[in-house]
């Protein structure tokens, strides 16, 4: 008996009037026998932050990874039930999946900008669109750099190896990457974790800013980061999406008792009890 | 492949993307197709050798008296080289893994390793026209200092281990190399001395070779450049043993020696004897040191004053001139048959072995 | 090594036997790759000092002989001398005992003329007379031997030689040794250039296959039984004696493909179906195939799987993935392959005795007339001219001496120089695998 038996994840009439960036009915995922996620129902509304909250090893970076299909590299890997990327389904055979990935971006835990130069890095996905004018390259790579609000800080450096920056200004060129080639969704799997804490709240900033054009998903554990940049948030727990609600109603008043523990826990341990 | 673009996000950007799709996956299955081709020719290639070489090999009648001493003479080379290359690889793996100083190993493994790569030619050239010729008037000596060789190192260690004052030991923990050289160089000079003085006597007479080309210059020189292969081999199979082995027994009360004998070793054992079939099967192919130091005469022969010819160094030499189809083709490859397939086994066996190896450290 | 029960217990309980043992192995193997090495140079060095000139008389046969000659070895019973060589090389040697040596005299004003196609011719003079003044006859040459001073190479007064001098020639001749051909004085040029041109061709041959082939065996079959199986195969082949790839060489390519290219082609003379530098290459190719498929799926390992992730969630493809984010990364890895199978290339003999190196060939595979590589063609290879110049030379004793200068610059060229820069490079790439770890 779980719970989404008792009770529907999202209130009903929640997303009414909003377009859906990412929607997952009944997905399931399996790592050869392993269950990882079970039975998720989850929509993603566009240009909106959606936090992704839950104990380590409920699945949250599974089922983000679901979305760019990058579960796919994995050996064994198995894929259920329906799941639509800006309206189209990610997972039929005529989706090409080069184009899925560029329309969906992902920044990592750990930023992993490559042992390029800080424009190359950027100029990375645009060479893959054949775009080889110098001209073209530099305003596209200083579009992105100024979307990810680190021009001012490399405009001087964009010669320079990409891993001489700090690792907060390596996450946002990870960012920068991600957004020259124009992608409308942002998957960003725990990005701030390695961060000290001013990184942290500039990269926080940046996502609100960024979610005039984008629609963002974001897996966090920091109940606080939630609450700062998320509209909606989703609890996940053992692999299933128990509860999915505006912020402010997860935060102050969950339907679910295990979400209420998990919150009330998390704020208790960020707070040092 | 339809691409999808819903409404809202028609960009350029988006149409420069959907324009080059169509290049782009090609050039995916092209490397796909690369790729497979490449796996193929290899899976052809490992066929069609043992093929090619099990189709043309004949066993005409009499080939026993024409391939078994060719077969003698390269397990005779195999087994001589074995016979010096272990205690150096062996002795040499040991100290480097288990006693000597990370600047020492750090500075032996490579040195080991580019004496792997020395062109066996110039080995080869090096036994024949200096090592052989010397020999030759030094067996005697030469037989000396074999003997001479294990007594002397162990009483000069066991002599600086007693009468040394402690200050120079503890200076010198760590470079016993340099403490062995000159009983080494001492030891040569002696056994070089003493075999001038009785070279006139009936053992020396007896221990005179034949020919300058024999199985004990093939034994030196093959063993030479067969021991990196059993160093480095069993250097790894040694280093992989976890130090916490060795510091628990030796909080028993052990020596370092003792502990790496009773339980170091056997621990290990796996790798070496991995090591020593490699080396083995490695000796077995050589050609160049062998056709150019054995003289090369087919000889059922075990003594080491005798010449030999192997396998190998036949292949070099008769295969050139052998006309395709022939009866002697046919016994050539039969020949080249019985090497590879006794390379093979070798291998096969040193794998199987390193995976136990594998396994029991893995259990530790 | 002494067995332990032989020894007394105490010495036993109280020492470490066997570590002295141990580094005793080190210590002797220490010292026989000095001595190689001490032996090698030595030997190489003689190659290229002149030998000293003497005026000497001797009995031999009821009759009293005289000779200017350079003794090239002594002992206690003997002389080997080489007088001047008039007609040929190396077919001026003689023994003399001891024991017949009436006179034997070290004249300063001996000279040594070296001819440029290797000969050397000794007598009595002023150096600087017979360099400026060209010759004619030369008052000791037999009868009809005419001699032009452009065939001079050098004159050298050798019985007055300073230690600067000596080394100056040294250098000299090792320079002429280098840059000449084997019928100009003994030459490795032919043997250096045909290393070279096979050593590239084969390159080009094995590294885009054997890139390819570790590609597959690491980013695409992974664990499958295709890859398992492939990669046993790998290892077996690649622990096959380099004389069996030879003679598969010679089966298959040449005597298979290369007889038919023949036939096909209606060639009288064996222009494919003999051996040559393509066979050769190819045959070198599959040799070293696995020592680079090794070393590059070593550096393929080493490409953390944030970058290959990275390339991907951009959209990348595969093939887009590996070729601009993971190969660029193993760059050092695929440096290294190269630079192991090029090592390897240099210095095999034997496989190449049986696919198309030969003891002497007209010409070189790379030269000015069209189409430039000429790849059917037999070359020269340094391993095979120490072979050669060691057992089969024609003068008995400066060419085993060149074989040594020859063995020394091989192994120079492979061991010093390519061995060690893989090395250097193998730790540089470990340097930058720990660099992008952080």
């Amino acid at each position: 008996m779980s719970a989404t038996d008792i009770v529907p994840a999202m209130p009903p009439g929640l997303l009414d009037g909003l377009d859906l960036a990412l929607e997952a009915r009944g997905m399931s995922l399996d790592y050869g026998q392993r269950r990882a996620l079970d039975a998720v129902d989850l929509q993603v509304p566009r240009q909106r932050v959606t936090a992704l909250i839950g104990s380590s090893g409920c699945g949250k970076s599974s089922l983000l990874r679901c979305f760019n299909r990058l579960n796919d590299e994995i050996a064994g890997c198995r894929v259920r039930g329906d799941v639509r990327v800006l309206g189209v389904d990610a997972y039929a055979d005529a989706t090409a999946l080069p184009e899925l990935r560029r329309r969906v971006g992902m920044v990592f835990q750990k930023p992993n900008p490559f042992p390029q130069s800080v424009a190359e890095n950027v100029a990375f996905g645009l060479r893959l669109a054949g775009i080889r004018s110098r001209l073209e390259l530099d305003d596209r790579v200083e579009a992105a750099l100024r979307a990810a609000a680190l021009w001012d800080e490399v405009r001087d450096r964009l010669g320079d190896s990409a891993l001489s920056l700090s690792a907060g200004q390596q996450q946002r060129l990870v960012i920068a990457r991600a957004l020259a080639v124009e992608p409308e969704v942002l998957l960003m799997d725990e990005p701030a974790s390695m961060l000290d804490p001013i990184s942290t709240l500039r990269f926080e900033e940046l996502v609100v800013a960024l979610r005039e054009r984008y629609s963002v998903l974001l897996v966090t554990h920091n109940m606080q980061q939630a609450a700062r940049v998320a509209d909606y948030t989703a609890f996940m727990q053992a692999g299933r999406l128990l509860e999915f609600d505006t912020t402010d109603r997860i935060f102050t008043n969950p339907r679910l008792r295990g979400t209420e523990d998990y919150i009330t826990g998390r704020m208790r341990e960020s707070a040092g009890l | 492949m339809p691409v999808p673009a819903p409404a809202s996000s028609v960009t350029p950007l988006a149409v420069r993307f959907a324009q080059r799709a169509r290049v782009r996956a090609r050039r995916e299955r092209g490397l796909r197709v690369g790729l497979g081709a490449a796996a193929a020719l290899l899976a052809l290639l490992a066929v069609a050798m043992p093929a090619f070489l099990l189709a043309s090999a004949r066993l005409t009648p009499g080939w026993q008296d024409i391939v078994l001493p060719l077969l003698a003479g390269s397990f005779k080379a195999a087994v001589y080289a074995v016979i010096v290359a272990l205690p150096l690889g062996l002795g040499a793996a040991i100290w480097c893994a288990r006693f000597a100083p990370p600047a020492w190993r750090a500075v032996l493994k490579p040195l080991f390793e580019l004496f792997e790569a020395v062109p066996a030619v110039v080995l080869g050239l090096i036994a024949a026209l200096l090592l052989a010729p010397w020999l030759a008037r030094h067996v005697f000596g030469f037989a000396i200092f074999l003997v001479l060789l294990a007594p002397v190192l162990a009483l000069a260690g066991m002599g600086w281990q007693r009468v040394a004052p402690l200050r120079w030991q503890r200076r010198w923990a760590g470079r016993e190399v340099w403490l062995m050289l000159p009983p080494l160089l001492l030891a040569g000079a002696v056994a070089l001395w003493a075999g001038e003085q009785f070279a006139a006597t009936g053992l020396a007479a007896l221990l005179q070779p034949q020919t300058p080309w024999n199985g004990l210059v093939i034994g030196l020189m093959l063993g030479l450049a067969v021991m990196p292969t059993i160093f480095s081999l069993s250097e790894d199979a040694l280093f992989a043993v976890p130090a916490e082995l060795a510091l628990g027994a030796q909080a028993l009360g052990a020596t370092r020696w003792q502990a790496l004998w009773r339980l170091l070793l056997p621990v290990a054992a796996p790798g070496i004897v991995a090591a020593l079939l490699l080396g083995f099967s490695r000796a077995l192919g050589e050609t160049m040191i062998v056709l150019m130091a054995s003289g090369n005469t087919p000889l059922l022969d075990a003594s080491p004053l005798t010449g030999l010819r192997s396998i190998a160094a036949n292949l070099a030499l008769e295969a050139p001139e052998a006309a395709p189809g022939s009866a002697h083709y046919g016994l050539l490859l039969l020949s080249a048959l019985l090497l590879f397939g006794l390379c093979l086994l070798l291998n096969a066996l040193a794998e199987f072995v390193r995976g136990r190896l594998r396994q029991r450290l893995a259990g530790l | 090594m002494a067995t332990f029960a032989s020894l007394p217990r105490g010495l036993l309980r109280r020492g470490d036997t066997g570590l002295w043992l141990a580094a005793g192995a080190v210590g002797l193997s220490l010292l026989a790759l000095v001595a190689l090495l001490a032996v090698l140079l030595q030997q190489a060095l003689r190659a290229f000092t002149p030998a000293p000139v003497a005026e000497l008389r001797w009995n031999s046969g009821g009759a009293e002989h005289t000779l200017i000659a350079a003794v090239v070895e002594q002992d206690a019973r003997a002389l080997i001398v080489r007088g001047s060589e008039w007609q040929r090389r190396g077919a001026e040697y003689r023994r003399i005992a001891r024991a017949d040596l009436i006179q034997l005299d070290w004249p300063a004003d001996a000279l040594t003329l070296h001819l440029r196609d290797g000969r050397e011719l000794h007598l009595r003079g002023d150096a600087t007379a017979w360099r400026n003044s060209p010759l004619a006859v030369l008052p000791q040459a037999p009868a009809g031997v005419v001699l032009s001073a452009a065939d001079v190479e050098d004159v050298v007064a050798v019985n007055q030689l300073t230690t600067i001098r000596t080394m100056r020639l040294v250098l000299q001749r090792s320079w002429r040794f280098v840059a000449g051909a084997p019928d100009t004085g003994g030459g490795v040029y032919p043997a250096l250039v045909g290393t070279v041109v096979l050593v590239l061709l084969m390159s080009v041959l094995v590294m885009p296959l054997g890139v390819l082939l570790a590609l597959w065996l690491h980013e695409y079959a992974g664990s499958g039984r295709a890859a398992r199986v492939l990669r046993a195969a790998m290892a077996n082949l690649a622990g096959v004696p380099a004389v069996i790839y030879g003679l598969f060489g010679l089966v298959l390519f040449v005597n298979g493909v290369g007889g038919g290219l023949d036939a096909l082609l209606h060639s009288d003379v064996p222009r494919w179906g003999g051996g040559g530098l393509l066979w050769s290459s190819l045959t070198l190719a599959l040799l070293t195939l696995p020592v680079v498929v090794i070393a590059t799926e070593e550096g393929l390992a080493r490409v953390p799987s944030s970058l290959r992730q990275a390339a991907l969630a951009l959209g990348a493809t595969r093939a887009e993935m590996l070729w601009r984010v993971v190969l660029p990364v193993a760059r050092p890895a695929l440096l290294t392959a190269l630079i192991l199978a090029v090592a390897r290339a240099a210095g095999e003999v034997a496989p190449l005795m049986l696919v198309g190196a030969v003891k002497y060939a007209p010409s070189l595979p790379l030269d000015g007339e069209f189409p430039y590589l000429h790849v059917s063609r037999q070359f020269m290879h340094l391993g095979q001219s120490v072979y050669d110049l060691a057992l089969s030379g024609s003068d008995a004793l400066r060419d085993p001496a060149q074989a040594h200068a020859a063995a020394l610059l091989l192994l120079l060229i492979v061991v010093v120089g390519l061995n060690a820069a893989a090395i250097v490079v193998r730790n540089r790439l470990r340097e930058r695998a720990r660099e992008l770890a952080i």
